[in-house]
């Protein structure tokens, strides 16, 4: 066990681990950061993404060793206690949730993509949601909800 | 349609804002203080007898307090679904033991042992060294159905139910004299849910002898007779709590890890978490293999004559519910059409492969394939557009006198005619190509509860607050089906109030009227008829505690949103009327009601579908899909919609990716997902969905189910596209072409 630090929604986190411990690992064990979740360990469901200096990847199979020296955002780091972000919102408003297991999952996805790009086309969004496996919603919904997200952070729709 | 104030609205499942904002804890997110991690020793093997166990060196390593086995645990042979206490083996076949003696599949397990952390607990099962004597094993329902195959359990032939349902009419007659009779023969193969959660638990047996668990189940009820049943501790002393779940869609019904993690709590005193790999995941639950042999005769007009049916699906090594999925599987038979002739057998063996359990349709997805692939084949070889043939032999309400309901299975195969604009598509000539398209559909039912094969009653309680606001106690297990919500939405209609005066405390066995699960699409039907009948109770109350408080007659009195009111001058709000009671009648306001499910109602769906075939590179892509379900009454259409979108998908991957691959020895190779493929976001079809309100009495406020009627349909649409695509005839899932 070493001392290690990491950036994590926006604060220096300080802790003891294993620099073969994965970024999943260390977030919900030993942060208590539990919005990330574990669904297969394989990198294969992306139940486990995160932003890593802003691009959406799974932590499940992220070292925490190759995650130093970046910054790390979940979807607790997205909102304030005031303010939700949009697509938390729109989410929630668009019924793009169902279980909400793999909600966190498909929000940084998606969270990522609206970072780079405030007007995506339907198959942009379906391409940056693409490895994020549903199995409630059938996907519907959740596209509709990014899609949404997207024309708030435009300022054409509001809350 | 609608004068009513809440139903019919779009809302969110309970607890959204906490699940976007990632503050809902599910079971594998949650620790308790001094909390032990159990890992499990499994199976190499399909079928073998456990010599010895030596667990020497694994006792010395870090961390480990307790290791528990066959020699160890309470002999005791029980049903994992126990779905009511006093079951015995006629109701449900017990052939489960906490650790078997005998293990029968690759995965079944062996051993736990439970450690400070989850690697230590895992490298302490490194260091286990077990003794099998290996058995023959039995990996399919041929080999099972042989007479001379080893029994896989020594208190059962391998044929776990061999049940002729109720004949109508004269089968053999009708065959004698129909102008054409098809015979065919259909197979699906094993499947799994999929939920993004896997199963998880944290049991803790305290010092006072009580147990808590803390599981994802969709039946704490029945989890908590199990463990009464296995350990022989009295229900006072077990509490389920059943905590968010991520996904469940009938894998989550069976108490299949709280045993093991309530018998290492009971070792060590310590709280105990298990939580199911992926891999852990494929093993713990599927859906049932089958293969169907349907042989139907028909006029020459299209008319449906006769129909006989001989089903056989898999339950794997353990019984589980494997007798009423092979009932559940027959009885849809009778639902669907006009047939003055059905005959249906239905069995189910034993094989040394994976226990299979509820799926979403319980049987509807096997018998629906086989059925609306062989109408398909039937209504091209008579020369008869399929619709046409599924109009003219739908079931409607004049046909089986109201014995179920208001059936509206014509409306929607109409009005998805409609909008797929079937009787265009279908004169499409095709060209000749690599890429060629086709369309398909089918139509399919399934229940709303269990009435007849089990008791189904649900209870609520509903609590009056000081402010006027009210708190529901529900036994209703939430999973993404938005069951709660429905039965806040039934309440605040009923009582006249705001959604956001009604909160609700859930599924606790301490604490929540008694409740048998949520499964069988119970959710609108019964769960939401409770919901109902307290809600009704409630307003009585209210309305009796007015009149003495206003000193007016209850029949001249009305409720407005947030109060009763009896004429200009005097009103009153709710918080009024329950101060009221407690200061000057010094009584609680709070009542209990409990429904029991009246009678069969069937929900209805019809799907159709539009693929792509690629016949080079024998690729099949899905583009548009239309879904029409009559539903009774939309209560949250948000919540419906998705429901619905959410089937489909299973359904996809059903028909056209998932199977389970079996090795020769009887090992699940694909037990990964990146080798086992569901539908992701770039497979789907454009979707279109609408739904046909039959207001369903005695459903609430006519409401009936969706969950897995939307799944029913799926496969054999697809695979009725794809044979109209290629002019051939499929007969197994997932759909292949050579």
């Amino acid at each position: 066990m070493e001392v290690f630090q990491l950036q994590v929604n926006g604060e220096t986190k300080t802790f003891l681990a294993e620099g073969e411990w994965t970024v999943l690992h260390v977030l919900r064990e030993v942060l208590g950061i539990t919005s990330v979740k574990p669904g297969c360990l394989t990198g294969d469901c992306g139940a486990c993404k995160i932003i890593l200096d802003g691009r959406a990847v799974n932590s499940c199979t992220l070292l925490l060793k190759k995650a130093l020296g970046k910054s790390v955002v979940t979807v607790e780091g997205i909102s304030t206690a005031k303010e939700l972000h949009p697509l938390q919102t729109a989410f929630v408003e668009k019924g793009a949730l169902q279980c909400g297991y793999c909600t966190p999952g498909f929000i940084m996805s998606a969270y990522a993509l609206l970072s780079e790009n405030n007007n995506p086309t339907k198959d942009e969004i379906v391409e940056a949601i693409q490895n994020n496996i549903c199995r409630c919603t059938g996907y519907v919904k959740i596209v509709e909800a990014i899609e949404y997200a997207a024309s708030i952070m435009r300022g054409e729709d509001h809350v | 349609m609608s004068d009513l104030r809440i139903i019919g609205s779009s809302q969110p499942v309970t607890e959204a804002w906490n699940k976007v904002t990632g503050k809902t804890k599910f079971t594998a997110d949650m620790k308790m203080d001094g909390m032990l991690y159990a890992k499990i020793l499994r199976s190499p093997y399909a079928h073998a007898e456990i010599l010895s166990i030596d667990t020497t060196v694994a006792e010395q390593m870090p961390g480990v307090r307790a290791i528990a086995h066959c020699f160890n645990t309470p002999d005791v042979r029980y049903n994992r679904i126990l779905k009511n206490y006093d079951y015995t083996d006629e109701q449900q076949l017990s052939t489960e033991y906490v650790y078997p003696k005998v293990v029968r599949f690759v995965g079944e397990r062996v051993l736990s042992i439970a450690a400070d952390t989850e690697k230590q607990a895992q490298d302490a099962l490194s260091k286990v060294a077990v003794k099998y004597k290996v058995l023959p094993a039995i990996l399919s329902i041929e080999e099972a159905l042989n007479e001379d195959a080893i029994s896989i359990h020594p208190h059962h032939s391998n044929l776990l139910c061999d049940k002729q349902f109720a004949e109508r009419g004269n089968v053999a007659e009708a065959f004698q004299s129909a102008d054409f009779v098809f015979e065919d023969t259909y197979e699906t193969p094993i499947v799994n849910h999929v939920a993004i959660e896997t199963h998880a638990v944290i049991a803790h047996y305290d010092s006072e002898g009580k147990a808590t668990i803390i599981t994802p189940t969709q039946s704490a009820f029945s989890v908590r007779s199990v463990l009464s049943r296995i350990f022989g501790l009295s229900m006072n002393n077990i509490r389920v709590i059943k905590p968010p779940i991520g996904g469940a869609f009938g894998a989550k019904i069976p108490a299949i890890l709280e045993p093991q993690a309530l018998h290492l709590s009971m070792m060590t005193n310590r709280p105990v978490k298990i939580v199911f790999t992926r891999k852990e995941e494929f093993l713990a639950n599927t859906r049932h293999a089958s293969k169907i042999r349907i042989k139907t005769a028909v006029s020459k007009e299209g008319k449906l004559l006769a129909q006989e049916i001989d089903s056989v699906i898999n339950t794997g090594a353990h019984a589980a519910d494997g007798v009423n999925v092979a009932g559940a599987l027959a009885s849809k038979a009778f639902y669907m059409y006009q047939i003055p002739n059905l005959k249906v057998r239905s069995r189910c063996v034993f094989t040394n492969l994976p226990s299979a359990g509820a799926m979403r349709g319980y049987g509807s997805p096997q018998i629906f394939f086989a059925q609306q692939s062989q109408f398909r084949k039937i209504a091209e070889k008579i020369g008869m557009d399929f619709v046409d043939f599924q109009e003219s032999n739908a079931i409607t309400k004049e046909y089986h006198k109201g014995e179920f309901g208001n059936t509206f299975l014509l409306e929607c195969i109409q009005r998805g005619r409609e909008l797929f604009h079937w009787d265009e598509r279908i004169k499409e000539t095709k060209v000749n190509s690599d890429v060629v398209r086709g369309i398909g559909m089918s139509v399919a039912c399934h229940g709303n509860g269990v009435f007849k094969s089990h008791r189904d009653f649900a209870g609520i309680t509903l609590k009056a607050n000081e402010d006027g606001t009210f708190s529901m106690h529900t036994g209703a297990h939430e999973m993404g089906t938005g069951v709660i919500k429905t039965q806040m939405m039934i309440v605040a209609e009923i009582l006249n109030i705001d959604l956001d005066q009604i909160t609700y405390v859930e599924c606790d066995t301490d604490v929540v009227p008694h409740n048998i699960g949520d499964y069988a699409s119970r959710g609108v039907y019964v769960q939401g008829n409770a919901a109902l009948k307290s809600a009704e109770k409630m307003k009585e109350v209210l309305f009796d505690l007015a009149s003495q408080y206003l000193h007016i007659a209850p029949e001249n009195l009305d409720s407005y949103v947030g109060g009763i009111i009896g004429n200009k001058l005097k009103s009153a709000t709710y918080s009024d009327l329950i101060l009221f009671a407690h200061r000057d009648l010094q009584k609680t306001v709070q009542v209990e009601e409990s429904y029991a499910n009246e009678g069969i109602r069937m929900s209805y769906g019809a799907h159709f579908a539009e693929v792509e075939v690629n016949v080079k590179t024998k690729e099949i892509k899905v583009l548009d899909y239309v879904a029409v379900h009559d539903v009774g009454r939309v209560m949250n259409r948000s919540v419906l919609e998705g429901q619905l979108h959410g089937g489909i998908q299973m359904g996809l991957g059903y028909a056209l990716s998932e199977e389970y691959i079996i090795g020769k020895d009887g090992k699940i190779e694909n037990a990964h997902l990146k080798k086992y493929k569901v539908f992701h976001a770039k497979d789907m079809p454009n979707i279109t969905v609408d739904f046909i309100e039959s207001i369903d009495l005695p459903g609430p406020f006519g409401g009936k189910s969706i969950g897995e009627c939307a799944t029913n349909p799926v496969a054999p649409a697809i695979s009725n596209a794809v044979a109209n695509a290629l002019g051939l005839d499929f007969t197994a899932l997932p759909v292949k072409i050579n």
